[in-house]
């Protein structure tokens, strides 16, 4: 019933999305209306879903309204009739299968790569918020502080809860099949965008096959790329490490679901410039006020560049510069009205909102260590040939002017000035406008390529296209070294044996208990199943975790304190701060368990031994504490 | 300080009121000023709430939408400006007189200013315990909406009254017993001059529509006074006279409009909404089976205006807690329906007749001219007296918490004063004496009901610490009664820290900060 449900769901938002991709944008390519179907669509049903949970705070009330609302929002759309859009005639069957089978070839490594491995940000932040709310907690919170409202984009989060609530399967594989299709719909969806401004069959497709794997080096930073310190650099910002970047790449739930309605928003942006259409502005406005959910920074350095490339760039002929601004003040206008409605970001200005300082610094200045092969190497190495070439690139642009290369390049030039002028204390999020110039100067490469193949300037593509080979080429082993060896071993969730226990816990308690009661226990991976285990002391990772996220460090040492003591000991005060409702204790907690909590383990009527479990040495214990506080709906004056 | 505010506030309202004439010249062609001026304000008012709790809901920030507000409402009166405007219908009767109007004004004002002086001086115990502490929660920045008696659940009731209160005050800065008493008294007459429109639109007539809703409005005076209902009976005759131009035109688009609302009556008054949705269904069906049209356009009008109001409740966070049944809404239609038909009776007869409706409607009024008296003085008493210095202390303690203190952290007290007269969060006040209402669970009541009066008398860390208590208020009433292990916390340098002591004769209040309590800016 629920994977019927979820299926329906798809459904309508997919042909929410086909419609616009049609009427909109004019598609008329079935491989890129359906990727732009897709991404629009998974945006409608985000946004629309989103909104139906903040107003209601039910899921299922919200899954049961999403429906109508699809179909209501499709009606309404059926009754726009935009004029006409400027999109390439489809492809010829030879040439979509070829696409197909370069489709195929580009997807199936990541697909490989998406299975395999889950990267601690994964299981310390996206599967617990994801878990979470698919649980029914709602204003999300980070289950390890659920005591305090998250500021934060969880738009991937969502639509992951959503598909998790509905299909009721595991939440890692939810993120595998969700990252996969979004990974699918970029590729052809950044295919479709260089081929609609840039022209071109096969060449835009190869040419975002480039861009979606090689879009600056960026993912090559992940745990276990430590090694490779020594031979790129290292710098810092803030005492965050900024080059290379941590929020590596496409791996980076947010950036996944980022990255293709990115791509979908710059369609968008670029068609309600040319039409000067405030509806299509409007709509270009929702996708970038979803965005704002999704991934921020990218959010950010799109509004910006919109509104520099309004300001500056002159305007396609036969516009004003006046009708162009009044476009995009529509769409940011809606933007903006629409983050803030959204909640993450947006919704708090004491954590992530306004409190910024700008200050001119370069990143290489604060690195770490003393044996760097260069101040450059961090940029050299971890920002890719798209970088290195950009003045280049960007005199074709000014030279050109093509809207939507402006655009890009007003996009790319503002993420790569920001970390160097922006002073932002309260995430290290910052250091994503990294990755976000990398991504756009790689764009804007392409175009730049497709532009000079396309206009039979074959000298400068041949160049063109040599350099960006050797570059690829030089990057695979680096590539190959990495994902094949390095990042499997890194997943501690997938191969950790303790974990596989924990699932069990999770299972147990998830059956057993309500969405906000709270769990004791010392491990991370009960989280990823959804529940709410204030910071778990499991190696120390959860309290680097919330520092980077910017929470308040009293709140940091108040949960966390408490939740040391009252592992040890399990005294009434600090599981009454904690609300804890469940105890999981382990082997490894058994250890540090004090001669007062084992007098509270047995005394009659306090702790029930509800669940165990035992493999080899390794065993878990649930207890049911009888004094735990009624809770009820949202947390707590929430 | 508040300048920026109270002209957000006033602008707020002025779009609101200009949406509401444009929906109401589009959707009923009402032309008598009085009856336009009324169901603007209230239509315009649900409007505003309607959106207003959108924004609240999505950005969970009060300052935020304020500020948003007057975009919304612009973008609203833009799509209602795409709504052509409907050609007058027999139901718009034409505008009184100069003289007639006088006269129905002074109707209405003889009916309002009693009430006036009644609401000014007299809040009854659900404001003092759940409306004014809710609605001062929610101008204090606390959303989503909780009862501040019970902070850890969701809210479980109606709230339109107190979220437009709470806009109000937020945006001014006015003392929030000031805004539910100015807010009443509007809403009386807008109710006054609403029944009287529907009378009018449905039964014709010209001074007589006045003075029968000006005796209907006294003849149960006391069920205007809980705040659900003061709004819920003007938005109910706004919606009556909406669902009426649907039926009779068949116009979807003025059904929708009644359904919104409706909806907004869903969040406002719950046994209201549900029976006039019954009534609107059962009409609609009956009317069909009459007219021998199951499929005709009456059952259809119905089904949109109702499940159209079913969704905006739903996603609005209404029709939770309340009462979906109750005798008031009984009441009150039945006393619309006598009116209604006493109007048809006397409209277009000869003198006689309309002198005989008047005479109704004085009787209908002064029926129960003792009970008026009684309501009178009773209501006017105040409840307690402003002057009573228990009630300064409070006060007094109040200021400083709210100067102090974090919106979300929690207060320990046995006053209700607290609560209502700041907005503070404090579990379960141990001098409450309305109950909650039985959407909580009862288990959860009563363990912080438990927790609060062992946490005043003990001060025992794991009660506080499952209260979540940072700031602790004793009075004169409540030191007496601590036990010798509280009195030994309490004088200990640590965790617990006098930070304010007042008198005034036997009366006093200490403030304590607990700092084994959650930091600030948690929730």
């Amino acid at each position: 019933m629920g994977l019927l449900a979820l299926a329906v769901l798809v459904a309508l938002a997919v042909e929410l999305g086909r419609h616009l991709a049609t009427r909109v944008l004019g598609e008329r390519e079935p491989l890129a209306i359906g990727a732009l179907a897709f991404v629009l669509g998974l945006a409608a049903a985000g946004l629309l879903g989103n909104f139906l949970l903040r107003t209601t705070m039910r899921i299922d009330v919200a899954l049961g309204l999403l429906g109508p609302l699809l179909l209501l929002a499709r009606l309404a759309a059926a009754r726009w009739q935009p004029g006409a859009a400027a999109a390439p005639a489809p492809l010829d069957a030879r040439s979509r299968a070829l696409v197909a089978v370069l489709a195929v070839a580009v997807v199936t490594p990541m697909v490989l790569v998406l299975s395999a491995s889950h990267f601690w940000d994964e299981w310390e932040c996206h599967m617990p918020v994801a878990g979470s709310i698919a649980r029914g907690v709602y204003p999300p919170v980070y289950p390890y502080l659920p005591d305090l409202p998250l500021n934060y984009h969880f738009g991937y989060d969502l639509l992951a809860a959503f598909a998790r609530r509905l299909s009721g399967a595991p939440i890692d594989r939810v993120f595998d099949g969700l990252s996969a299709l979004l990974f699918l719909a970029y590729f052809l969806s950044a295919g479709a965008l260089l081929r609609r401004h840039a022209g071109g069959r096969l060449s835009p497709y190869l040419c975002a096959a480039a861009l979606v794997w090689l879009g600056g080096l960026a993912w090559l930073r992940a745990p276990g790329a430590d090694d490779l310190e020594p031979l790129i650099g290292r710098a810092a910002l803030d005492g965050y490490p900024a080059l290379p970047p941590a929020h590596n790449y496409f791996l980076q739930k947010p950036m996944a679901l980022g990255l293709p309605l990115w791509v979908s928003v710059l369609a968008l942006l670029t068609e309600a410039d040319r039409r000067a259409d405030w509806k299509v502005a409007a709509l270009a406005g929702a996708g970038l006020g979803f965005l704002e959910l999704s991934e921020f920074a990218l959010f950010v350095a799109t509004a910006c560049g919109a509104a520099a490339w309004a300001l500056v760039a002159p305007p396609p002929e036969g516009r004003t510069r006046g009708s162009r601004l009044l476009t995009m003040l529509v769409a940011l206008g809606v933007a903006l009205l629409v983050g803030a409605m959204n909640g993450g970001f947006m919704s708090n200005p004491r954590g992530h909102g306004l409190d910024v300082r700008v200050a001119l610094r370069l990143p290489y200045f604060a690195r770490t260590t003393a044996d760097q092969p260069s101040p450059l190497s961090p940029y050299l190495w971890q920002l890719g040939l798209p970088v290195l070439v950009a003045p280049l690139s960007a005199l074709w642009a000014l030279r050109r002017r093509q809207p939507l290369a402006l655009l890009v390049l007003a996009v790319a030039a503002g993420s790569f000035a920001i970390p160097h002028f922006l002073r932002y204390r309260h995430s290290s999020d910052v250091e994503k406008f990294f990755v976000i110039a990398a991504i756009a100067f790689a764009l804007l490469l392409a175009l730049a390529w497709l532009d000079l193949a396309t206009r039979g300037r074959r000298g400068p593509a041949w160049l063109l296209s040599a350099v960006l080979g050797v570059g690829l080429t030089g990057a695979a082993p680096m590539w190959v070294r990495h994902f094949v060896r390095v990042m499997p071993e890194q997943d501690f969730g997938r191969y950790d044996p303790h974990s596989e226990l924990d699932a069990e816990v999770a299972r147990w308690l998830d059956q057993h208990s309500a969405p906000h009661e709270r769990v004791l226990t010392s491990s991370i991976f009960p989280a990823a199943g959804g529940l709410l285990t204030p910071i778990p002391p499991w190696h120390g990772v959860a309290r680097a975790q919330l520092e980077i996220h910017g929470y308040d460090p009293r709140w940091i040492a108040f949960v966390g304190d408490a939740v040391e003591r009252a592992l040890r000991t399990l005294d009434p005060e600090d599981l009454a701060r904690l609300r804890i409702r469940w105890v999981v204790m382990g082997d490894e907690d058994a250890a540090l368990v004090g001669p007062e909590a084992r007098a509270r383990l047995r005394e009659p009527g306090q702790f029930r031994r509800v669940f165990q479990l035992r493999r080899g040495s390794w065993f878990r214990v649930i207890y049911e504490y009888a004094g735990a506080p009624a809770v009820a709906g949202a947390p707590a004056g929430r | 300080m508040h300048l920026g505010g109270t002209l957000l506030v006033l602008l707020s309202l002025a779009l609101a009121v200009e949406l509401g004439q444009a929906v109401v010249e589009r959707s009923l062609g009402e032309r008598e000023p009085l009856f336009a001026g009324a169901l603007s304000f209230v239509l315009g008012l649900s409007a505003l709430g309607l959106l207003g709790n959108l924004l609240l809901r999505t950005t969970l920030r009060i300052d935020l939408t304020l500020a948003l507000l007057p975009s919304l409402l612009v973008l609203a009166r833009i799509l209602v400006a795409r709504w052509r405007v409907r050609p007058q219908g027999p139901e718009a009767a034409p505008p009184l007189g100069g003289r007639a109007r006088a006269a129905a004004a002074l109707f209405a004002l003889a009916a309002v200013l009693p009430m006036a002086l009644v609401l000014r001086a007299h809040h009854p115990a659900d404001e003092w315990e759940t409306h004014l502490p809710l609605a001062g929660s929610i101008a204090n920045g606390i959303v989503p909406l909780v009862h501040p008696y019970l902070p850890d659940a969701p809210f479980a009731g109606a709230f339109g009254f107190d979220l437009l209160a709470a806009l109000a005050g937020y945006g001014t800065g006015l003392p929030l017993d000031r805004v539910f008493a100015a807010l009443s008294t509007l809403l009386f007459l807008a109710s006054v001059l609403g029944a009287a429109s529907f009378l009018r639109a449905h039964a014709g007539g010209r001074l007589e529509p006045f003075a029968l809703a000006a005796g209907l409005s006294w003849l149960l005076p006391g069920i205007f006074l809980p705040k659900p209902m003061a709004l819920g009976l003007a938005v109910w005759v706004a919606t009556l006279r909406l669902i009426g131009s649907a039926q009779r035109t068949g116009d979807l688009a003025v059904a929708a409009a009644a359904g919104l609302a409706l909806g907004f009556l869903g969040l406002t008054e719950v046994a209201l909404f549900t029976m006039t949705a019954g009534a609107i269904v059962a009409c609609g069906f009956a009317r069909a089976l009459v007219e021998r049209r199951v499929l005709g356009r009456a059952p259809l009008v119905a089904l949109v205006a109702v499940s159209t109001a079913v969704a905006v409740a739903l996603v609005g966070g209404g029709l939770g807690g309340g009462r979906a049944l109750a005798w008031q809404p009984l009441l009150v239609g039945l006393g619309l329906f006598l009116a209604l038909s006493l109007v048809r009776a006397a409209a277009g007869r000869p003198r006689p007749f309309a002198l005989a409706a008047g005479l109704i409607a004085l009787s209908m009024g002064g029926l129960a001219a003792p009970g008026r008296l009684h309501f009178l003085r009773v209501a006017a008493d105040p409840e307690p007296a402003p002057s009573d210095p228990q009630l300064a202390l409070d006060a007094q303690v109040t200021a400083w918490l709210r100067s102090h203190a974090d919106v979300h952290d929690r207060v320990l007290t046995s006053s209700i004063y607290p609560s209502a007269l700041g907005g503070l969060l404090t579990p379960l006040p141990t001098q409450h004496v309305d109950p909650l209402p039985p959407a909580y669970p009862p288990a959860m009541v009563d363990q912080v009901s438990g927790a609060v009066e062992r946490a005043l008398r003990t001060l025992d860390p794991v009660g506080l610490a499952c209260l979540r208590i940072r700031w602790i208020v004793l009075g004169e009433q409540d030191l007496p009664r601590l036990a010798p292990e509280a009195r030994a916390r309490l004088a200990q340098a640590e965790p617990f820290r006098k930070v304010l002591d007042v008198e005034r004769g036997r009366l006093r209040r200490q403030i304590y900060e607990y700092e084994g309590g959650p930091p600030p800016g948690g929730r």
